[in-house]
């Protein structure tokens, strides 16, 4: 199942930022989306977030079509998404950050939430101990308390993407999640990417521009330029077609 | 449980508690013990004003729930006093309702009212959400002014309440009412701290931080905002409503913008985003013109007219917005957790590892 992209079209005015986008990406698959600046990556990734309404085509998740519905609906429906930027809460720690990622399956409403008293506080005990989980795996137990406001940029991209995972989708959205990051922050990152894909049945939409670590561990790639797909395959076959190595790596 | 030092918690149950440290309970309960003592030892017109704080400290709560952490700003905060007022006038004149109904109803009635005034917030932000509010002030002051020129004696001289009862008690006088008001606002800080650390609280400011964000993780903004602005005018309304029957009168007159800025003024000087801050804000703002009255009495007779002390205290108003925007924009809380931090260091200098405190 996964995800199903069909036909995607979007248009500003007289601008196409997408125009006739399709692909898959399965369960437990790594899907990397590359292309030049412009190219329309992060568009799609708003168009399956539900940031933006596609102006044709379908996106179908297990199935289920999500093209029309509202963005805040399609977390439910299980989509992960962690920003370009981070997008932090910055004045909340670390912690709460990511007990915001489990917002979805709590379920204490304001008047409980208010009592703090019986299965409202559990629950908030339960979920505190599966962010722990998520502390655990991404290795940021020195930073539990901190403001994420006040973290290196590195370490708050990296939050972004355990905020995104708190969530448990079914499909996880990385919008250049290694940009801006140190050499060493890069390789943590890979790692954890691969346990990601090894541990968890998730698909993940992944856009990034550094090539050695998208043909390294890809399963597929997916190459956009001027909002159309130009190739989709495994990486070892797609960085050597022709119309890929002209409009994004460059030829010697 | 054995506890290695003041920051090492050993439970989920500790990680999430609002006094973390030993000596902050005892500080709290020295302050409820003090505070139960208090009118034992002091004057009417002392605990009068520490009446008006009390009051002042449940519309500010209100307000700080929805600026402080749901990052809507407001304006419209004296329209939701008024609110709470004059739904007590017209169910305790018209239709001879007791106090334990009233006040309730008036709680629904400004979440109904903040449930409108919120709708814009969907779509408007900052400024514009501002104007908003200040539109809808407006409006209900004019339904307000309307109602008062048809229902009161003399269109200026305002509305009479009567003391309320509640059964057998009859609440008046300062000590009664003082111990009615602590013992209210208690229970509605308990329930401010209980909200802003449990999934509301988390929502609201994910939503008072980055609103996209929010949503991409599931956070329904039209839900969470419209909560908002209905708690925020709930507390202001039973702030309103208690503080009609209080004074035994109520007056449309009263509920100026200039009353919104003072509320606004209140949780800026308290700091935002803290529910300590609401309360010291309010506490503050309130007592600040009744301090310089008292100065003005150290000063020659020629220069106490009561026109220069009114001056000076609206202008101080101002004044202490902007130096607190300017030299301290984290407000009066950000001032005692330094102070605590300083004492719970002391004699090193380096920095807690829990920054938060809300």
């Amino acid at each position: 199942m996964g995800l199903e992209i069909e036909n995607l079209k979007l248009q500003f005015g007289g601008i196409v930022a997408l125009n006739g986008v399709s692909f898959k990406a399965d369960d437990g698959e790594l899907v990397a989306i590359v292309g030049p600046n412009g190219a329309g990556k992060t568009a799609l990734l708003n168009c399956i977030n539900g940031v933006y309404r596609p102006t044709a085509g379908h996106i179908r998740l297990d199935g289920r079509d999500l093209t029309t519905v509202p963005v805040d609906k399609i977390a439910l429906a299980g989509v992960g998404r962690a920003f370009q930027h981070g997008e932090m809460f910055p004045h909340m720690t670390v912690t709460e950050n990511l007990m915001v990622g489990r917002h979805l399956r709590m379920k204490s409403g304001i008047f409980a939430s208010a009592l703090y008293f019986g299965r409202a506080r559990r629950e908030e005990m339960e979920e505190r101990k599966t962010i722990e989980r998520i502390i655990d795996f991404f290795e940021l137990y020195r930073y539990r308390d901190t403001l994420t406001g006040d973290l290196p940029y590195g370490v708050q991209k990296m939050v972004g993407v355990a905020r995104a995972l708190a969530l448990e989708p079914k499909l996880l959205l990385l919008d250049e999640p290694s940009t801006g990051l140190m050499r060493e922050e890069k390789e943590n990152f890979a790692r954890y990417l691969l346990r990601i894909r090894h541990e968890m049945k998730v698909a993940i939409i992944w856009v990034e521009h550094d090539m050695q670590m998208v043909t390294d561990l890809a399963d597929r790639i997916v190459v956009l330029n001027y909002g159309e797909v130009i190739a989709d395959g495994v990486p070892d076959v797609v960085r050597r077609i022709p119309k890929v190595i002209e409009a994004y790596l460059g030829a010697d | 449980m054995a506890r290695a030092g003041t920051n090492l918690r050993t439970s989920y149950l500790e990680s999430n508690e609002v006094l973390r440290r030993p000596y902050q309970k005892v500080l709290v309960g020295l302050i409820l013990v003090a505070a139960v003592l208090l009118p034992g030892g002091s004057s009417d017109y002392f605990l009068h004003l520490i009446n008006l704080c009390l009051l002042a400290c449940i519309g500010a709560l209100g307000l700080m729930m929805l600026t402080g952490f749901c990052g809507q700003i407001s304006l419209g905060h004296a329209a939701f006093l008024a609110i709470g007022a004059f739904t007590t006038v017209i169910l305790t004149v018209h239709l001879k309702l007791p106090f334990i109904v009233v006040v309730p109803a008036a709680a629904v009635t400004g979440a109904m009212i903040g449930f409108l005034v919120g709708l814009p917030s969907l779509r408007f932000r900052g400024v514009y959400l501002a104007i908003s509010t200040l539109a809808m002030h407006y409006a209900i002051i004019f339904v307000a002014t309307t109602y008062q020129a048809k229902f009161s004696a003399s269109a200026s001289a305002g509305i009479t309440i009567p003391d309320p009862t509640i059964g057998p008690l009859k609440i008046s006088g300062a000590p009664t009412w003082y111990y009615f008001l602590l013992v209210l606002l208690t229970f509605i800080t308990i329930g401010c701290v209980n909200l802003v650390r449990t999934r509301p609280g988390r929502a609201w400011m994910a939503i008072r931080d980055r609103d996209i964000a929010a949503e991409a993780l599931g956070i329904n903004l039209t839900r969470y905002k419209l909560l908002a602005f209905m708690l925020s005018a709930t507390l202001a309304s039973v702030s309103g409503s208690l503080m009609a029957y209080y004074s035994n009168v109520v007056t449309v007159e009263a509920y100026t913008l200039d009353l919104a800025v003072i509320y606004v003024a209140m949780i800026i000087v308290g700091g935002m985003g803290s529910i300590l801050g609401g309360l010291m804000g309010a506490f503050f703002i309130t007592l600040l013109p009744y301090g310089i009255e008292h100065l003005f009495e150290f000063l020659p007779r020629a220069w106490r007219f009561g026109s220069t002390v009114f001056g000076v205290q609206v202008g101080a108003v101002g004044v202490c917005i902007i130096l607190f925007l300017l030299l301290e924009p984290k407000g009066l809380a950000e001032i005692w957790r330094r102070t605590e931090t300083y004492f719970d260091r002391w004699p090193f200098r380096y920095r807690p590892l829990d920054t938060t405190r809300r």
